[in-house]
């Protein structure tokens, strides 16, 4: 999230797209009604009446898998009747950059330029560059703001380059961003966005009536997602086309603002930012590919952004290296660089875990807390390559269906040679430790009581694994055993383990004297500073009490709101630095002067920057003797970007610099905005396992989704008795029209079908379900949560994943759950 | 001392069963420990009706009304009437009625002999089989002592629950239910102002009482005169015979609870064929 | 009458501390079933905790007594939450405890896993074993088939990986927890690292 869930009150308008916020974020509804109560409008858009809808202000219908063609409408809308924010688009994004004369995107193939068949990919996308005015290298002098790249003990690498855009303040030129927005969405007309989306054109224009007015300077928009936009094969694209729109409008970093991510899990936000997946190292770092990064040189070279906070990155980097291998990583060995392991090309995410069982590279698995048997795509795949693994080991409270994969219905466990362990452990109250919620605040978990009979938390059993896997490999030797036994882990008190220690290795600490470090401003690229996740800096930094979580900012429970916004400055910690709304430059205008003076998080005073959140721009410099000099206003909004704004236009995206409309993998419409089908470079769209399904024969649209009483794969929730009654059984809700058709009665069991399955439910039949017209036919969808499996002790059911397709988004491989295709009969 | 009240605004409510769910925590009731032991309702309701380990159910109903779905949730538990019908019946004095108008079940008194059951005119009691009582809403009255709301409300994420003096909670509710009026819900009103003496649970129905389930004009049985007259007796076949004429008396209020509260045929044609 | 929502002791930072304003109220620390005789939380300590279900990062109370659950409910003072947590996060005491519905009493919940297993190759049953051994059995597994699949250098770059053991989780650990798990992974030159936040 940009923004955080109290600041939902602040909204002039919320819009829930993708997300169905009162069912899966049950909390928010508080602060919606709020800002509702204060005159807010609430607008859901979803394929099926919600229990958000229930409480809508506005609710707009659109099939499954058309979002893209929703918001091309929205930004048309917008740009047509001129009620985008001038001033902050002008300033403070891309709009008046110009781009390389040979961008182009052709409607007739529904291709960008630069597209090479033979990769199956856009390549570097040149044709999409900015046009460069100026190079501005690196001023590494002693006085210079880059002196640091070349004090000692900093890794050798060639300073950087920037390279500063051509600009058309009149944003008249053809080539400049605003002009190719306004072609690229000239094609979004109301009449075709409802053709492709199902929405009647009157709910369609309401919503976006009621959105755009929030591009008024002193008005503020929220947009409220979730999964129901990433998990499609346009997914990110779904993701930057709400960035566009809040842009356009003025809605980024402001209170009552942003692109609000409702994300699934309690520390689902942590886990990322904690880098626990194949490509990112924690604190949203690259992890090093060997044909990009061989060297930390390289690494430096290819990842440092030329300009703009990123340009820290080595800072970041090599104190992650110095927490990783603490006094084994020296300047002479390039800090270790080395030892981290090298992608090649394989794609490692989710879906190519499993593809690469089926090739015979993965052979043992470890999985904590994670039921990929019933939460991935196309699951009975993923089922039957656990059973081609040597070695499975399980860490869960439950026995959920992948550590009891082999026992599944139609298995005979006889067959199946993998050995599984299933190793107990604790819940979050029988445990200590932080978890980052969506609005990124990082709060801390008390032990409450121990866990029952010989569970553990899972912070002993990896301490433990990891002194006994270090103690084989001291005694044996074996591969590169250094990689494992060089590894910094200080994280024990008298002998015990100490998740404590782990936090002040987080938050990082000066190597020569342990100290903490106060955040990641005190980070330096030369080694005398170790720190693992620089975006959690200063959430731990209290060495008065570094054993006590209570009296670190990350335990601190101040109910003080000075500003009346919900920012709770003194509640935890939230990253970056406790700032609550990130980019709360563009709350203000150039001047300085907010948007909205009752919702000022900066202001400008003539002198100096007043501030209710931390302000997220270079707002004064200190000197070494402590003297403070105001930065006076300027245009750079946006400092994670080279660029110092926001992106209309970005290149850095594998399958187009503008959102565009494709269709699902699956689907039972032609693609009517261009020629395409669907995203040209979607990814494992031509995998053996994935069995796609013609419409012909599948033609209902369906969607998968989470109820409030059952949580994912329902490993937890289905355990517990309260909740396994609360909503017991699988079901698939229907239009009462397919019922219909189908002879199906509510209460029926019914059969749904692809190529992939055939899974057996009831069927719940109800007006919450109405059938689409799309392209002038009648298109039916049904929907279904996915929240059962056979592994449980209180409530089982058919697992709706066995239907999904495990293709993935061009840029993430986040699987296309939300929109796919199939067929139902009375079973 | 002021009579107290929980009001209940539908309109606010995102039907997530926290209130359902804290009830049974708090007061420490179980839920079925075997496996697959649960009914399917065909829409979002948890089950048919409250039981002997539930005291506060939320309800689902839709219609399919030209304007838009109206999906009407209810919160169905002890309303803890100004003149409750249990209590009259009641032959031991297991049911009391507190200072602020709560009605109090102590199931340590309770003999089980089902009379509460039959009376209510809402069919809110109900027997808990192993115990052998009948078991109902508190109101949490132990929290409220303690000066704490309600586990129900104090629980409700989006603030679809209130509780205090009863008649702050009366203007609340009349306020709210003039601001549905004001944004189109013609149909809102509260329920609970007079119904039964007063209620001490209020109701604003977005949608008018009868989508919501609400019974209007509720009346205390015709027995529950005759069993308050039999109240010293204590028999089992007292039971038994009060028993049945509660069948009787459900049946003659027409107030039946539908297994399946979604109709799997639009209600044009269902219309058409009864004709 | 005056009913807040703070009913709780002020935790002014200290996340543990005992319940003893309700003290005077206690006529008897037994839990009793049905209609509570005396306050439920007398003696109690209580814990703050943040619940385990969406991301909204609602504040919890935990009341134990006597190394046993008594009672979890939203935390007053939480600025996000307020006192509210919906149907998941109302159930919370589930996760460990649950009551039986034959006959009242509180239990762990039967469902949770108390000790470690193994299935070995082709049966068709758990067996338990000791944390020692499957430390020892799984470190064993871990070992082997990392030197047996292990590559220094591919194309003349050292790679420092091992692409035979895939680690998936997990959102459902804490964020010191996450950390170390993706540093213990990386240090056996894993790559094949994913969690939820992928799907």
């Amino acid at each position: 999230m940009t923004n955080h869930f109290c600041d939902f009150k602040n909204s002039d308008v919320i819009m829930a797209i993708g997300s169905n916020n009162a069912e899966n974020h049950p909390v928010t509804m508080a602060w919606v009604q709020e800002a509702r109560a204060k005159g807010g409008k609430y607008i859901v858009v979803d394929p099926r009446f919600t229990r958000s809808a229930a409480l809508a202000d506005i609710y707009a219908p659109l099939r499954s898998g058309s979002d893209m063609a929703f918001y091309g409408g929205l930004m048309k809308y917008i740009i047509d009747n001129d009620l985008w924010q001038k001033e902050y688009v002008t300033n403070y994004t891309n709009a008046t950059f110009l781009v390389n004369p040979d961008f182009a995107f052709t409607e007739a193939d529904g291709l960008f330029s630069g597209w090479d068949e033979a990769t199956n990919s856009y390549g570097a996308g040149d044709t999409w560059k900015y046009q460069v005015e100026a190079e501005e290298p690196w001023d590494t002098s002693a006085a210079g703001p880059y002196a640091w790249a070349k004090a000692p003990g900093v890794p050798g690498f060639t300073p950087l380059v920037n390279k500063v855009a051509k600009k058309d303040m009149t944003m008249q030129d053809p080539n400049c961003v605003w002009q190719l927005m306004k072609k690229h969405y000239a094609r979004y007309t109301p009449e075709l966005v409802t053709s492709v989306t199902g929405c009647p054109q009157d709910k369609l224009l309401e919503v976006y009536e009621a959105f755009a007015a929030t591009g008024a300077a002193a008005k503020s928009g929220t947009i409220l997602y979730a999964m129901g936009q990433t998990q499609h094969t346009y997914g990110s694209q779904n993701v930057r086309a709400m960035a566009v729109v809040q842009l356009l409008l003025g809605n980024i970093g402001i209170a009552g603002g942003g692109i609000n991510a409702l994300r699934g899990e309690a520390n689902v936000q942590g886990s990322t930012d904690m880098g626990v997946l194949f490509h990112i190292m924690p604190g949203y770092m690259a992890v090093p590919v060997a044909s990009k990064h061989p060297s930390l040189k390289a690494w430096i070279e290819t990842e440092t952004v030329a300009a703009g906070y990123w340009a820290n990155k080595p800072k970041f980097f090599v104190s992650q290296l110095k927490e990783i291998y603490g006094p084994y990583a020296t300047a002479e060995n390039d800090y270790a660089y080395d030892m981290l392991p090298k992608l090649n090309a394989i794609n490692h995410s989710h879906i190519g875990i499993f593809e690469s069982i089926n090739d015979g590279i993965v052979k043992g698995m470890m999985c904590w807390g994670q039921n990929p048997a019933v939460g991935g795509p196309n699951a009975s795949f993923e089922r039957s390559m656990l059973g081609k693994l040597d070695w499975l080991v399980a860490v869960d409270l439950w026995e959920t269906e992948t550590a009891g994969f082999w026992k599944a219905p139609g298995i005979n466990s006889g067959d199946i040679q993998t050995e599984v362990f299933l190793l107990p452990a604790a819940a979050h109250f029988e445990k200590q430790g932080t978890v980052a919620n969506s609005g990124r605040w990082i709060q801390w978990r008390y032990k409450a009581i121990d866990p029952p009979g010989e569970a553990r938390d899972d912070f002993e059993i990896l301490d433990e694994l990891f002194h006994k896997l270090k103690e084989l490999y001291e005694a044996e030797g074996g591969a590169n055993p250094e990689q494992l036994t060089k590894l910094h882990w200080p994280y024990e008190t008298d002998g015990k383990p100490d998740i404590t220690k782990v936090a002040q290795g987080m938050n990082g600490y000066t190597v020569a004297d342990g100290v903490l470090v106060k955040n990641f401003t005190k980070l330096a690229a030369d080694g005398s500073t170790a720190c693992g996740v620089w975006i959690y800096s200063g959430y731990y930094n209290n060495n008065d009490a570094p054993s006590d979580p209570t009296k670190q900012p990350t335990g601190s429970r101040g109910k003080d709101d000075p500003s009346g916004l919900g920012l709770f400055p003194e509640w935890a910690f939230s990253w970056p630095v406790n700032r609550r709304v990130v980019y709360n430059r563009a709350s203000a205008d150039v001047a300085g002067k907010p948007w909205n003076a009752d919702r000022m998080l900066v202001e400008w005073d003539g002198t100096k920057w007043n501030h209710s959140d931390v302000p997220d721009f270079g707002f004064q410099v200190v000197a070494a003797d402590g003297t403070i000099t105001p930065t006076p206003p300027n245009n750079k909004a946006f400092i994670m970007n080279a660029e110092g704004g926001a992106r209309l236009f970005a290149a850095g995206m594998k399958d187009g610099p503008f959102p565009e409309h494709y269709e699902p993998f699956e689907s039972p419409a032609i693609n009517r905005i261009n020629g395409g089908q669907s995203t040209p470079n979607l990814t494992f769209g031509k995998a053996e396992s994935v069995k796609p399904g013609d419409p012909k024969d599948f033609p209902i649209v369906c969607t998968t989704y989470r109820m409030t009483e059952h949580w994912q794969t329902g490993g937890m929730t289905r355990n517990i008795p309260w909740l396994a009654e609360a909503m017991p059984k699988m079901f698939v809700e229907m239009s009462v029209e397919l019922a219909e058709e189908k002879g199906v009665a509510n209460g029926d069991m019914v059969k749904v079908y692809n190529n992939r399955a055939s899974v057996e439910m009831l069927a719940m039949v109800t007006p919450r379900f109405k059938p689409f017209t799309i392209d002038g036919k009648t298109v039916h969808q049904v929907g279904m949560p996915w929240h059962w499996g056979y592994a449980s002790g209180q409530a089982t059911g058919a697992i709706a994943n066995d239907l999904t397709p495990n293709v993935g988004d061009a840029n993430t491989s986040i699987p296309e759950f939300k929109a796919y295709l199939v067929n139902i009969e009375k079973a | 001392m002021t009579e107290s009240a929980i009001l209940y605004d539908s309109s606010k409510c995102s039907a997530c069963k926290g209130c359902q769910v804290q009830c049974k925590q708090w007061n420490m009731l179980p839920s079925s420990l075997t496996k697959d032991d649960y009914e399917f309702t065909g829409s979002y309701q948890s089950m048919s009706d409250l039981n002997g380990d539930t005291r506060l159910l939320m309800e689902f109903r839709e219609e399919d009304a030209p304007e838009g779905i109206e999906w009407a949730f209810s919160r169905r538990a002890c309303y803890h009437c100004a003149e409750p019908a249990c209590l009259e019946v009641c032959p031991v004095g297991a049911i009391s009625k507190l200072e602020n108008g709560t009605v109090k079940l102590d199931s340590s008194k309770c003999v089980g002999c089902k009379y509460c059951t039959v009376a209510c005119p809402f069919d809110v009691p109900k027997y808990r089989e192993n115990f052998s009582v009948t078991n109902k809403c508190t109101m949490c009255d132990d929290r409220v002592e303690q000066g704490r709301e309600p586990a129900c409300v104090q629980t409700c994420p989006a603030g679809a629950m209130t509780f205090g003096s009863r008649d702050e909670m009366v203007s609340e509710g009349e306020a709210r239910v003039a601001e549905l009026k004001a944004a189109g819900f013609d149909k809102a009103e509260l329920y609970g102002v007079t119904e039964m003496g007063g209620m001490h649970s209020l109701f604003v129905a977005k949608y008018g009482y009868e989508a919501h389930g609400l019974i209007r004009d509720p009346k205390a049985s015709d027995v529950s005169g005759l069993m308050s007259l039999l109240k010293p007796l204590t028999g089992l076949g007292v039971a038994a015979m009060i028993g049945g004429l509660g069948v009787s008396f459900l049946a003659s209020m027409g107030y039946e609870r539908e297994g399946m509260n979604v109709k799997s045929k639009p209600k044009d044609d269902a219309a058409k064929e009864a004709k | 009458m005056s009913i807040t929502r703070r009913g709780f002791f002020q935790l002014t930072g200290a996340a543990l501390f005992s319940s003893v304003m309700y003290e005077f109220a206690g006529q008897s620390t037994a839990l009793a079933l049905g209609p509570v005789q005396g306050w439920k939380l007398v003696d109690v300590k209580e814990t703050s905790t943040i619940c385990c279900y969406c991301s909204g990062g609602c504040g919890t109370i935990v009341s134990v007594r006597d190394g046993k659950l008594v009672n979890i409910e939203g935390d007053p003072d939480h600025p996000i939450n307020r006192g509210g947590l919906c149907s998941k996060g109302s159930s919370q005491f589930g996760v460990n405890s649950v009551y039986d519905d034959k006959n009242g009493e509180r239990i762990i919940n039967p469902n949770r896993l108390t000790m470690p297993k193994v299935r070995r190759a082709g049966q068709s049953e758990w067996e338990e074993l000791s944390w020692e051994q499957a430390i020892g059995e799984i470190s064993a597994r871990i070992k082997k088939t990392r030197d047996e699949n292990y590559e220094t250098e591919a194309d003349g770059v050292t790679v420092n990986r091992c692409e035979a053991i895939a680690h998936f989780g997990a959102a459902a650990l804490d964020n010191e927890e996450g950390y170390i798990a993706q540093k213990l992974a990386r240090g056996l030159g894993l790559t094949y690292i994913e969690h939820q936040a992928r799907i």
